[in-house]
Parts: structure tokens; sequence; C-alpha cells
């Protein structure tokens, strides 16, 4: 095989170059999957390798969520201890029973947590976050999604706690971000929990009467998060797509000017639908980011 | 084929190529980023849309033959694969 035909378009036939055919991307799909796989087998044996090195600061993520509410015309909400307490301990049951819920495997709710800080609430609301790199994209993120931004612009809070805890969820290294909302004043309704953005009503005496054991939390919730020597997948995803859908771009240029400079028309070959298409992908690829709420 | 109908042809393919990445642009410029709209959900549009539009285009041009069928699915299967990566 002339080295030439992986390239450039074939001289006699036109055929497009090798790299550019279906059997090529049908190899970069191959190629792609395999190493989506063996990143999820190597969480599984070598947990805590695989992950965000994240830079999210607790006080950062108070001060945006009040400018968000100043924006709205609202008071600002005070950093409650207890509450961040209580968003310690979620966090820290997350990654120890291994779940991005707002409801534990083992029962535990959102409120669980709050009532167990000692926190007797009329009005409380929950938003998580994972994977985000710095505290603006947390914010962003929830800012953007309408359900978690109406906890944030709630007029009914008057508290926040803030958690910021590393730890190993699904082999992966990750960052949480547990941020509770809450109001302590005696309201004559029962009191109303927000968890992403859904309303539940808790019974009147379950607020009152609840007696579970506080639980034991064993991550610091306010300090920056910096883990050297973790290995980004999100990022090797990027730059290995990015790097491969360039290449078949600038490949597919190529075509179209070596086709044009012989003067020859190739029915099946599409380069500006191709291109734009490609196009997209790229800079869709390249504003993404693996940060998720909740 | 005679140089005149080749030339009409190619501005023809060309026009219509044209006319793609005008709708690519305006539906990633409208829905990337936007909270409502997933972006899963502008992927497999802007696919669909590749897709149908190719399909078209090349029925009325006389070239839809199995492989152009194929580099066209594995065109959008890349892209796919490749966002999917990000998306938990």
């Amino acid at each position: 095989m002339n080295w030439q035909h992986l390239f450039l378009p074939h001289k006699e036939t036109h055929k497009k170059a090798h790299l550019i055919s279906w059997h090529g991307l049908l190899i970069y799909i191959l190629l792609f999957m395999l190493l989506q796989v063996g990143f999820s087998i190597f969480a599984q044996f070598k947990p805590g390798v695989l992950g965000i090195d994240a830079r999210i600061d607790q006080k950062k993520v108070i001060e945006l969520t009040n400018l968000e509410r100043q924006k709205a015309g609202l008071l600002p909400v005070t950093e409650s201890l207890s509450l961040d307490t209580a968003a310690a301990a979620k966090a820290a049951n997350m990654f120890q029973e291994n779940y991005w819920a707002h409801f534990a495997p083992s029962g535990k709710t959102p409120w669980d947590f709050m009532q167990g800080a000692g926190y007797k609430f009329s009005y409380a609301g929950e938003n998580l976050a994972k994977n985000f790199y710095t505290s603006e994209d947390v914010v962003n993120a929830w800012v953007a999604s309408p359900s978690h931004k109406e906890n944030i612009i709630n007029s009914k809070y008057r508290e926040i706690g803030i958690a910021v805890v590393d730890g190993v969820l699904n082999g992966q290294k990750t960052t949480l971000v547990v941020q509770m909302f809450g109001t302590t004043q005696a309201l004559a309704q029962a009191p109303t929990v927000s968890v992403g953005g859904q309303k539940i009503v808790l019974p009147q005496n379950e607020n009152q009467t609840f007696t579970a054991e506080a639980p034991q939390f064993v991550a610091s919730a306010n300090t920056q998060k910096i883990s050297p020597g973790v290995v980004d997948p999100y990022l090797v995803y990027k730059t290995f797509g990015v790097g491969v859908l360039s290449l078949v771009g600038v490949l597919l240029v190529v075509d179209f000017m070596v086709l044009r400079r012989q003067g020859v028309y190739r029915l099946s070959s599409h380069h500006f639908a191709n291109l734009s298409f490609l196009a997209a992908g790229v800079v869709t690829l390249i504003g993404m980011h693996p940060g998720v709420v909740l | 084929m005679e140089t005149k109908k080749l030339e009409y042809y190619i501005k023809r393919h060309n026009y219509v190529g044209i006319s793609f990445m005008a709708l690519v642009v305006t539906i990633w410029l409208t829905t990337f980023r936007k909270s409502a709209i997933s972006t899963l959900q502008i992927i497999s549009l802007l696919s669909l849309c590749f897709l149908g539009w190719s399909l078209i285009h090349h029925y009325f041009d006389k070239s839809l033959k199995t492989e152009v069928v194929i580099e066209y699915l594995m065109t959008v299967g890349l892209v796919i694969v490749i966002l999917l990566s990000f998306i938990q």
C-alpha cells in the first residue's frame, strides 16, 4: 500500500484517502470505544487514579450563590455551621455508599443529615454537583438548570451550608459539592424540603421527632481541593476526540482541494456537509465539561 | 459528462452543501448551552438532519449507494461515540 493513499485521494480511481474512508472511520470508532472500556476497567482495578483535579472553593461557591440572589433582588444567605456539617456528612455518605442521588440506597434522606447535624428547619433544599473544575462552573451549572436555580433564588431560605469533598465514586476520584439551604424560623405549616428543585412536604412530626444518630464525618468540608497525579479521563477523551475529528476534517479539505485541482467531480463526497457536521462536533466537544448537577 | 453540465452539477453540489452548513450553524447556535436542551439532544438533532439531508440529496443525485450510506453513518457514529464519553 502506498503511504500517500492514507492521506490523499487515489490518483487513478479518485477514491478517498484511506484515513477518511468508512474503514478508517470505523477504526477510529473502535479505538475510541476501546479507550472508554479500558478506562472503566482501569477505574475498577485502580480506584482513585482516574478523576478530575478540581479547584473548588467553599467560600467562593457561597459568594457566587449570593451574587445570583442579589441579581434576583433577594437577601443573601448566611453560612450555617450546622448546614456545613450536614452537607459534609451527606458527601461522606455518598462516597461511603457509592451513590449519586439525593436519597441514599440505605434510605437516608437529605433532611436526615440536616436533622442529624442538629438543624431544625421549616424550609430546606439541596443541590448537588460533581466533576466540575471550578467554583464558577458549579454555580453556573446550577443557575442554568431551572430547578436548581429555583433553590438558589428561593426567598424562603435564610441560611446555606456547603461541602466540597474529595473521594472515590465508581472508581474515579470525584469532587462532590453539596449545597444545602435552610430556614430555621418556626412557621405554622409543615416543613418543606426541595431536593434539586423537587418539592417534598414532610409530615409535621417527622421534623420534630427525629432521633437518628448523627452521621460520622470522614471529610473536612471547607478546604481547597488539589490532588496532584490524577489522570483526567475527560481531558484524554477531549484531546483524542478533537484530534481525530480535526484530522478527518483536514483530510476532507485536502481531498476537496486535490479533486478540484484535478477537475474531478465525485458524487459521493459532500465536503461542505461533512465538514460542517464535524465542525459542530468539534466545537461542541470543546465546549463540553464532565460536570453534572442533581 | 459534458463540461457545462459537470460545472452545473459541481455548483449545485456546493450550494446545497453550503445551505446545509448554514442549517448546522443555525441549529448549533440556537441550541448549545440552552438549559432546556441537552447536548445529546443537539447532537441527535444534527445527526438526523445530516443523515436525512444526505439521503435525500444523494437519492436525487442518483448516487445513493451502500458505501455512501455507510460513510455517512460512520461519520455520525464517530461524532456520537466521542461526545457520549462526556455524557454520564
